[in-house]
């Protein structure tokens, strides 16, 4: 730990967060890129068009596409940089800022900027531009990154290229929040309604033509802080649903997908194409609402449910992935060290036992739970968990919603915590992950209280302010372990980040956080 | 005794029923066919099928076998069984949206083309303005307001197929009233409910079968679009219109997934039409008014 | 010609009263929703961020919270004068939302349109020179398969026999949605060609049916004895009465176009006006939704009314029964 002085001196130390063994780890994003550049000799030029089957679920207007809210899904980093970078071990390292830095009760953080970076436009990236985006990012009607509402009370510049953040709680982990998807560094504008949506940042790529429901068109940026690169000379992505993946990688028009049907991977390999997945990726939370009359407010109807889903059965027939993780009932994820498994993965007859112990000896029937097709295969994956909770007679319809839209449908009654449905959640450090399931969620927790939730809640704030790694791994592991006691909502998991492409584009990876990747400074092509 | 019936003696002895003489053509007798085979099949093809159409019995997509006539689709869904069931859904709803549209659309027509005056006016206007919006999109516009169910699938098909019943009904109601023995009844001081119900109403008996049949045949075609735009039905239920989407997706590699729903929706189709044009001939009624 | 002259107009005046009437369903379509289409203002995620206080003051900024008679007016109002208000999710004119789709759609469907009769009369022809010959079974039994074969499957077939087979067509409609017409045509050969199949099997049934008919008539017989040639009879005499019930029936065909349109556009994701209806729909855009629906009817009626009068110049029995 840093001592009062030196944090007051700006020194350049980075806090270890969760910390590796240093040689797994990049300690800056332009290290991750020499590291995988290194012994290649890359080439320059050629254009990278990526088909994208993820529906846009910002609801973009067309004209609003340039704002990294409403870009085109949430693959923001091609044309616009964050403070920070989560990398591929979900360790956060630095990318506009230099070096970061907590006092001892991590409710204040120093950022140093990077200096010699420049926008789009010519104009140099400093402080008050960062200073600008944060305060547009943690405006309570314009922002848009939660992180930021729920932490930051203050943030004002130190000096050209340093910022330093107020925070309303300790928050050891705070970099991992500068690294969300849309905490995007933007141009200053007197007026933060105005900002964003000139489609200027500091990316590889500059913004051509953007149409938000369908396709962008991004050059390389000659100006760009990473000297050299990127390699390619465009970047084009493409929404497309459904068999326009295939068909388009077919017409070779498409030269990659990003998160691909898993279902057409045989299909993509056939066609020469290369598939990559990450570790992990984003996974499935059923919110189980308890605020209202509902079987599943018994918690031994919670327990049979996640003991009946047949998660390796998803990871098989959905995934195509038999070894695939599978997920613990909490948000967190099968990549993180401080996971802890589900002691039982799947047991039919203790799951009819316990339906029986709560009076429902002849099988029960749950309320609809909502999910929108947000990955190509998520259909078929709930058909398969619904089918594996009809084996323990629980009989729960999965309705289909349209993803426009969707998170305000599900919001719209019972309030804050709406209806049961499915919420996607992203692989994200464990401070966040286990957050969600804390008072600072509204929604997820569904209304779970009592004993287990207070001392869930305590242990939270403890591990917020622990700064021993050590040690909150123990208090991480006592949380999953509540969780899973309790089951206030189940988690699927199984899913893994994945990229298909033509084998002639080099380090084309997927990464587990999705917003994070790919890195398309490491992209070649091989012609 | 195929021969009987082209024998000149059978044809002037008796005069055939219409249905035996609309027997005697076979696009009429494989339309029938078709229909019957479809409406067996809505009916129960829960009851014959092998399998579920929801249960897991097979590890993804795997090609026919004894036990699975036409393979599992992605997720081991055997494929007969759901495709078997897969126009279900779409005739229930097309039938009996269809069947209050007919009923609905006759009464309208009925009285809208008796009465004339205002009413008649009135009852087109509306009928215009309803047609005039193309049919996805009013379908699109009643979706919104009442979801998409069953039983809002079905309110759905009656509010689209009425007005082109009532359309319909009142051009052929103007006609028959114009014949001498509804005027004879008129001058015998019969109640125009009488004349309206007893003397008109008999004989569109012929035109509804047809006006029924057509637009289910074409409702069913609409309900079966609207579950591959996304609007109508929704997984597990199988419906050949979400079966073509999902099919799509991994056509190179088991094209039958497209082809059979495809086929499946097509042969209903083009049966109704076959079955329609022969018994509208055999009962003089011309199909090309519907 | 006065009496012709009378009826053109008294036609307008019908088309304004149906437009009027349009609009009225549309309101009622939309408007009686359970709820209102506020709860998708809100981008994704951010609900929890919003209070119920600033959902009631934004439900009064659009004036939902006003009666259903006043909200009427407004809406029918607006839609006569072709103002078609704001949307509810980004507040943004609903005209800038649909007018680029709108120009693509009308692009698409009005090559659709053109393409769709000229190749079902020619068609038609060729069946009514030789009615039961192997041409006619062949054009014949490929429309009925045409007419029965749904939108969405005849434009998949294309897009893998055409695009990805045959790679004559992009696969993938790679074009920004405000792309020039120019652009937006090259692409656009396979989505017009997979929407004309379904009118063109439908046109050329209704005008076998009549040209079949004609040439058996003793019109045609006279002609026929008095030397014409197969073919002078077939154009002279028998097309151009066959061509009535399919100008009778052009309301029907544009609404069906545009049906086909909403179809085809989400086969192709062609940027079109139909992929922005079932987009509105999934949002609730309710706006947008009556903007559209407005939009078509218009369309719709407006083609009717053309049709009517060509129709009226064409038929000398319709004009005498306009003197008379």
């Amino acid at each position: 730990m840093l001592d009062r002085r030196d944090f007051l001196t700006g020194a350049a130390a980075i806090l270890g967060v969760g910390a590796l063994p240093p040689s797994a780890r990049a300690d800056s994003v332009e290290n991750f890129v020499d590291g995988l550049i290194a012994g290649q000799s890359p080439k320059s030029g050629g254009v990278l068009t990526y088909g994208n089957p993820v529906p846009n679920w910002a609801l973009g207007q067309s004209d609003r596409g340039a704002h990294p809210y409403f870009f085109m899904d949430i693959q923001t980093r091609g044309v616009w940089n964050a403070l920070t970078w989560v990398d591929e071990n979900l360790d956060v390292v630095p990318e506009l800022a230099e070096s970061y830095v907590s006092d001892e009760t991590a409710t204040v953080w120093e950022y140093k900027l990077r200096e010699g970076v420049t926008f789009h436009d010519g104009r140099e990236f400093t402080s008050e531009d960062a200073v600008a985006s944060c305060r547009l990012h943690a405006h309570p009607e314009l922002g848009g990154v939660g992180f930021f509402k729920q932490d930051i009370a203050q943030v004002e510049p130190m000096g050209r290229y340093g910022l330093r953040f107020h925070l309303t709680r300790p928050n050891v982990e705070f970099p991992h929040a500068t690294a969300e998807y849309r905490a995007m560094m933007l141009p200053a504008r007197e007026n933060l309604a105005e900002m964003g949506y000139d489609g200027v940042g500091t990316g590889p790529f500059r913004l051509l033509e953007i149409d938000n429901k369908r396709q962008f068109r991004a050059e390389r940026f000659e100006g760009y802080w990473m000297p050299g690169r990127p390699y390619l000379d465009g970047l084009n992505g493409v929404l497309a649903m459904g068999q326009n993946a295939i068909n388009g990688y077919r017409a070779g028009q498409l030269d990659a997908i990003l998160n691909a049907d898993p279902g057409q991977f045989e299909q993509f390999r056939e066609a020469g194409a290369e598939v990559r997945t990450a570790p992990s990726g984003d996974q499935f939370w059923l919110v189980l609402p308890k605020n209202m009359n509902l079987p599943w407010n018994d918690v031994r109807v919670r327990r049979a449910m996640s003991l009946a889903i047949d998660r390796p059965a998803v990871n098989r027939i959905v995934y195509a992935d038999p070894d695939g993780w599978t997920g613990n009932d909490t948000h967190m994820n099968g990549v993180n060290r401080e996971f802890l498994p589900r002691p039982v993965e799947r047991d039919v007859a203790e799951a009819r036992r316990l339906l029986a112990e709560a009076g429902h000896p002849d099988g029960i029937e749950l309320p609809a739970i909502y999910y929108c097709p947000g990955y190509p295969e998520e259909p078929r994956l709930w058909a398969v968990v619904a089918e594996s909770l009809k084996e323990a007679g629980i009989a729960l319809d999965f309705a289909e919603r349209p993803c426009d839209g969707f998170n305000p449908f599900v919001s719209a009654v019972n309030q804050p915590i709406g209806r049961p449905r499915r919420n996607l959640v992203g692989a994200r450090n464990p401070a966040i992950n286990l957050s969600r399931l804390s008072n600072l969620n509204p929604a997820e927790p569904g209304g779970w209280a009592g004993a287990g939730f207070e001392r869930y809640n305590a242990l939270l704030a403890q591990a917020a302010a622990e700064t021993d790694a050590e040690k909150r791994l123990q208090i991480y592991h006592e949380m999953q372990r509540i969780a899973q006691e309790e089951v206030p909502g189940v988690m699927i998991g199984g899913r893994r980040t994945n990229v298909v492409h033509r084998p002639a584009f080099r380090n084309l990876r997927p990464h587990t956080q999705l917003w994070q990747g790919p890195r398309y400074e490491t992209v070649w092509l091989d012609a | 005794m195929a021969d009987a019936a082209l024998a000149p003696s059978a044809a002037t002895a008796r005069t055939p029923s219409p249905l035996r003489k609309a027997l005697r053509s076979p696009a009429t007798v494989v339309g029938l066919a078709l229909v019957a085979l479809h409406l067996f099949l809505a009916l129960f093809a829960p009851l014959i099928a092998p399998y579920s159409i929801s249960a897991i019995v097979a590890e993804g997509l795997t090609p026919p076998s004894a036990a699975h006539w036409l393979g599992s689709d992605q997720i081991g869904r055997d494929y007969l069984s759901r495709l078997m069931s897969g126009g279900r859904v779409a005739l229930l709803v097309s039938g009996l949206g269809v069947a209050v549209a007919v009923a609905l659309g006759a009464a309208l027509g009925l009285v809208a083309g008796y009465a004339g005056g205002w009413l008649d006016d009135a009852v087109m206007r509306v009928t215009d303005a309803l047609m005039a919006i193309p049919e996805i999109v009013l379908i699109a516009i009643l979706v919104l307001t009442f979801g998409k169910d069953l039983a809002a699938l079905s309110i759905i098909v009656a509010v689209v197929y009425t007005p082109g019943v009532v359309r319909v009904v009142r051009a052929r109601t103007i006609s028959l009233a114009a014949l001498d023995y509804v005027l004879a009844a008129e001058l015998r001081g019969e109640t125009r409910a009488h004349v309206l119900f007893r003397e008109i109403a008999p004989n569109l008996s012929g035109l509804l079968a047809v006006e029924l049949a057509i637009r289910v045949s074409s409702a069913v075609l609409k309900i079966s679009a609207l579950s591959f735009l996304g609007l109508g039905v929704s997984q597990p239920t199988p419906d050949w219109g979400l079966m073509v989407q999902e099919a799509m997706s991994v056509v190179f590699t088991d094209p039958w997934f497209l082809i059979l729903p495809a086929a499946a929706l097509s042969s209903l189709i083009i049966g109704v039409n076959f079955a329609v044009d022969g018994l509208a001939r055999a009962y003089g009624v011309s199909a090309t008014e519907a | 010609m006065n009496a012709v002259a009378a009826m053109a107009l008294r036609r307008l005046a019908l088309s304004a009263v149906v437009l009027s009437l349009v609009s009225a369903i549309v309101f009622v379509g939309t408007e009686i929703l359970p709820g209102d289409a506020l709860d998708s203002t809100i981008p994704a995620d951010e609900l929890i961020y919003y209070t119920a206080e600033d959902l009631s003051r934004m439900r009064a900024e659009l004036g939902l919270d006003k009666p259903p008679v006043e909200r009427f007016w407004s809406v029918f109002t607006g839609l006569a004068t072709f103002d078609f208000g704001v949307t509810i999710v980004t507040r943004e004119p609903v005209w800038d939302g649909i007018r680029h789709p709108l120009l693509n759609s009308l692009l698409m469907a009005g090559v659709a349109v053109v393409l769709t009769p000229l190749v079902a009369i020619g068609l038609g022809v060729l069946a009514a020179l030789k009615p039961g010959g192997r041409l006619d079974a062949a054009i014949s039994g490929a429309t009925l398969f045409g007419y029965s074969m749904p939108d969405f499957v005849v434009g998949n077939v294309f897009i893998i026999v055409f695009a990805l087979q045959l790679g004559l067509a992009p696969a993938v409609l790679m074009v920004a949605e405000s792309a020039p017409a120019g652009e937006m045509l090259s692409v656009a050969a396979l989505p017009v060609a997979a929407l004309a199949v379904s009118g063109v099997a439908y046109q050329f049934r209704l005008l076998r049916a009549g040209m079949i008919e004609a040439m058996d008539s003793e019109f045609v017989e006279r002609a026929r004895l008095a030397g014409l040639s197969e073919r002078r009879l077939v154009l002279t005499h028998a097309l151009p009465g066959a061509l009535i019930p399919m100008l009778n029936g052009s309301a029907q065909f544009v609404a069906g176009v545009v049906s086909g349109a909403v179809v085809i556009e989400a086969v192709f994701r062609y940027p079109g006006i139909g992929l922005e209806l079932v987009r509105a729909v999934a949002q609730r855009e309710v706006p947008t939704v009556q903007a559209i629906a407005f939009l078509a009817a218009f369309g719709v009626i407006l083609s009717n009314l053309l049709a009517d009068l060509a129709i009226l110049a064409l038929d000398p029995r319709v004009r005498r029964r306009a003197d008379g």
